[in-house]
């Protein structure tokens, strides 16, 4: 398939110089989807949107949240062009395949210089984007306005972390209150977390996605009869795609995490074997030195917060995947950055 | 002291003035002191652990004057309320537990101890049996309300409690070392083997803050041993090592300024509303457990169990994740996970459900949301026990390819 992705993207950069020329909210902009396998045509930015994602990508670039009135048109405009994109959303190489990153913010820019800058560089995300860390407003509103301004460079998947019921547990819930005073930017988000694609298929052949395998997906096909429009469920196809863990036994099992389902080597080889696939890329499982292969280099786990949680003293890395598929991990470590501010964690009253 | 503490403490002294109680210490302390020593044999300061003394500060002696206990007379509007809240006490332990039961430890070394036990047979010897194990200061009472719910939520399974030494009905103690609380948990798990057949039936251990972490050690210790009872599950209720170790600090101040003695059970009860206990109904069945009931006093002394705090929760996480089989971590209001925790938990090494968002309820997560818990138990046993089942029949799934679900 033709790779000239640039083109798309060139056309919205001359837009954005005519800009004060034309004020025309549907602006005749010229289409920014080439991907022939899309029956839906996304909808164009138009250069008044270009002009404020951009300011809105540098402010949050210094870790300044946007306001919530700009939340709610950032959002807006994400739902139109995530809506349009499939279960299994197709992403051409090259890439740069990343992992959990659960409001890492600096940990975030650091991520981009080692990979590159967006759009320099294409990425896929395989979700986590929010909870444990102190910055997920920023870094989920940062990722967003990048998905936005740039949808052909930057293709971000839903992690079993984008969901109403664990932010609420795990930290996107209160920093939101924190932040912004009310849920409204946490419902804002969550509602557009069910619009973000479930899987991506990299050139046919890398099959990624938050979690693992499910038992009641076989083949490619059957990721893309799902309706993933909705809350991640607490059991079934895509619950499973969103929480399953590979394991050194054979077979499915269950899993420990009481979500998804364990799967063996067995069922990975299966799985590439049917769907002509090279390799399952997924994220989900902390892995001290930020990548970790399993089943015999069937399936790679990719983890990008480094130190998770600001405590479990890991590396992250990020998996490049050049024109001819050839692999490349880059690890990092912290950024080095000022203090963290520091959240107390309430002591409780009685604990004997 | 932190802000917190000082809010707290605040709090406890606010609520004692609503009730018309003081923590000031009645002089018969030193007196119950000495009964305790008469009735401790000194060898039983053998179990405990060379650890076991001193890093916290010893706690202070009452200052205040001492004065002689009035003879507790209840108003008699307090006396009706004690009466309903007793007979409702003692009807649904005996509802709840057909066999009561107790068991006697005759160590080599150390003194006899009685293990004040309560057993809920499940319906089969197929049925699983949830063994649950309180914290300190607690008692077997603390998990009524959750029997209760599980017998709710599914009628087969069987619940077996106990009251550690030192509290509920079990003989009193000094010794309240980790080690031999391990060891007591061990005497208790193969006495009741011994006097119950239950080498078939799938047992899961089940404990909440100290009970936890006494699972936690025991489970790591004789987790390849233990041949009498098969366990396939441990579940820890509401400790996290770290936290607990952080809060110990302030344990001192909270044991020292809780009042030694109430006017009436239900004023007891009054008291642990609002912030130790939420939920009324259970209350009414766990406090009553941890009084003297003809003087109005704990049961158990908090005091003589800080020279173990110690060892009490030293290795927790390190012990809950060696435990090879299925392991639950139920949490009450905010995830609070130490590093290693952070890290099982972020490998998918075991099940974590933390209930947030809500107001009612604190610490004893069990007694506040019983049923939620005893869906979360009965949940985490039966997808264990048999998933293929569960999945289709819980969940309406049946695996396409791949072959059957596997457990442990």
């Amino acid at each position: 398939m033709d790779l000239d992705t640039d083109v798309p993207m060139e056309d919205v950069e001359d837009l954005k110089h005519n800009a004060s020329e034309s004020h025309s909210a549907t602006g005749d902009a010229t289409p920014s989807n080439n991907n022939t396998t899309n029956a839906h045509k996304k909808q164009d930015l138009n250069p008044t949107s270009v002009s404020q994602l951009d300011e809105w990508i540098d402010k949050l670039s210094k870790c300044e949240p946007l306001s919530e009135a700009d939340v709610k048109r950032l959002c807006d405009m994400a739902i139109d062009v995530l809506q349009f994109e499939e279960n299994v959303q197709p992403v051409q190489v090259p890439v740069t395949i990343c992992g959990d990153v659960h409001g890492q913010f600096h940990d975030l820019i650091e991520l981009f210089k080692i990979g590159g800058p967006c759009p320099d560089t294409n990425y896929l995300f395989m979700g986590d984007y929010v909870d444990r860390g102190y910055y997920s407003v920023e870094t989920v509103s940062y990722l967003v306005c990048l998905k936005v301004r740039y949808p052909n460079r930057i293709t971000i998947l839903r992690g079993n972390h984008e969901s109403r019921q664990i932010t609420q547990v795990y930290g996107f819930y209160d920093e939101c209150l924190r932040k912004y005073g009310s849920a409204t930017v946490w419902k804002l988000f969550t509602d557009l977390f069910d619009y973000f694609p479930i899987t991506a298929l990299v050139d046919n052949k890398v099959f990624c996605l938050h979690g693992g395998l499910s038992p009641m997906i076989e083949t490619i096909d059957q990721v893309r009869e799902l309706n993933r429009i909705q809350e991640v469920p607490h059991e079934g196809p895509m619950c499973d795609l969103l929480w399953s863990d590979p394991d050194d036994r054979g077979g499915w099992g269950i899993s420990p995490r009481g979500a998804g389902f364990t799967f063996g080597q067995d069922i990975s080889e299966q799985f590439n074997h049917t769907n002509d696939l090279s390799l399952i890329a997924r994220a989900h499982q902390l892995v001290m030195e930020g990548f970790s292969w399993s089943h015999q280099e069937s399936v790679v786990t990719i983890f990008s917060a480094p130190n998770y949680c600001y405590r479990c003293g890991n590396q992250a890395a990020i998996m490049e995947v050049d024109e001819q598929h050839n692999r490349q991990f880059l690890q990092y470590d912290p950024s080095v950055r000022p203090g963290e501010p520091t959240v107390t964690r309430k002591t409780p009253d009685y604990f004997l | 002291m932190s802000d917190l503490h000082k809010a707290f403490l605040k709090r406890i002294k606010d609520q004692e003035r609503a009730l018309g109680l003081s923590s000031i210490a009645h002089a018969s302390e030193e007196d119950e002191q000495d009964a305790d020593e008469v009735n401790d044999s000194i060898s039983d300061l053998s179990f405990a652990s060379p650890l076991a003394r001193g890093k916290h500060s010893t706690l202070k002696a009452p200052k205040q004057q001492l004065t002689k206990p009035t003879p507790i007379v209840k108003s008699s509007e307090d006396a009706k309320l004690d009466d309903a809240i007793l007979s409702k006490y003692n009807s649904l332990k005996k509802e709840l537990f057909p066999i009561s039961e107790f068991y006697t430890s005759r160590p080599e070394v150390g003194s006899v101890i009685c293990f004040q036990t309560y057993y809920r047979p499940p319906k089969s010897k197929a049925d699983p049996i949830c063994i649950c194990v309180h914290g300190a200061g607690s008692s077997a009472m603390t998990f009524a309300f959750l029997t209760q719910s599980l017998a709710e939520v599914s009628e087969h399974i069987g619940v077996f409690l106990f009251d550690f030494r030192g509290h509920g009905g079990s003989s009193p103690t000094k010794d309240f070392s980790m080690d031999t609380l391990v060891e007591d948990l061990k005497f208790i798990l193969e006495e009741f083997s011994s006097r119950h057949d239950v080498s078939t039936n799938p047992i899961y251990l089940v404990g909440h803050s100290l009970g936890g972490a006494v699972v936690s050690c025991f489970l790591k210790r004789y987790q390849d041993e233990v041949k009498y009872v098969h366990i396939k599950g441990s579940v820890v209720l509401d400790i996290v090592e770290e936290t607990a170790v952080k809060s110990l600090s302030a344990m001192p101040d909270f044991i020292s300024n809780r009042p030694k003695s109430f006017p009436s059970v239900s004023r007891a009860i009054k008291w642990h509303k609002g912030f130790l206990l939420f939920n009324n109904d259970s209350a009414e069945i766990s406090v009553p457990d941890l009084l003297d009931l003809d003087k109005l006093t704990w049961k158990t002394d908090l005091r003589l169990t800080q020279p173990y705090w110690d060892t009490w929760f030293d290795k927790l996480s390190e012990n809950f994740l060696s435990f090879k089989d299925p392991k639950l971590l139920i949490l009450s209001a905010h995830e609070t996970l130490d590093k290693s925790l952070m890290i099982g938990q972020m490998q998918g090494k075991y099940q974590l459900v933390v209930f947030s968002n809500q107001q009612k309820y604190g610490h004893f997560i069990h007694e506040d949301l019983p049923r939620q818990v005893a869906v979360c138990l009965v949940d985490f046993i039966k997808r264990n026990e048999d998933p293929n089942t569960f999945m289709r029949e819980e969940l309406g799934i049946v695996p396409k390819w791949g072959g059957k679900i596997q457990n442990n």
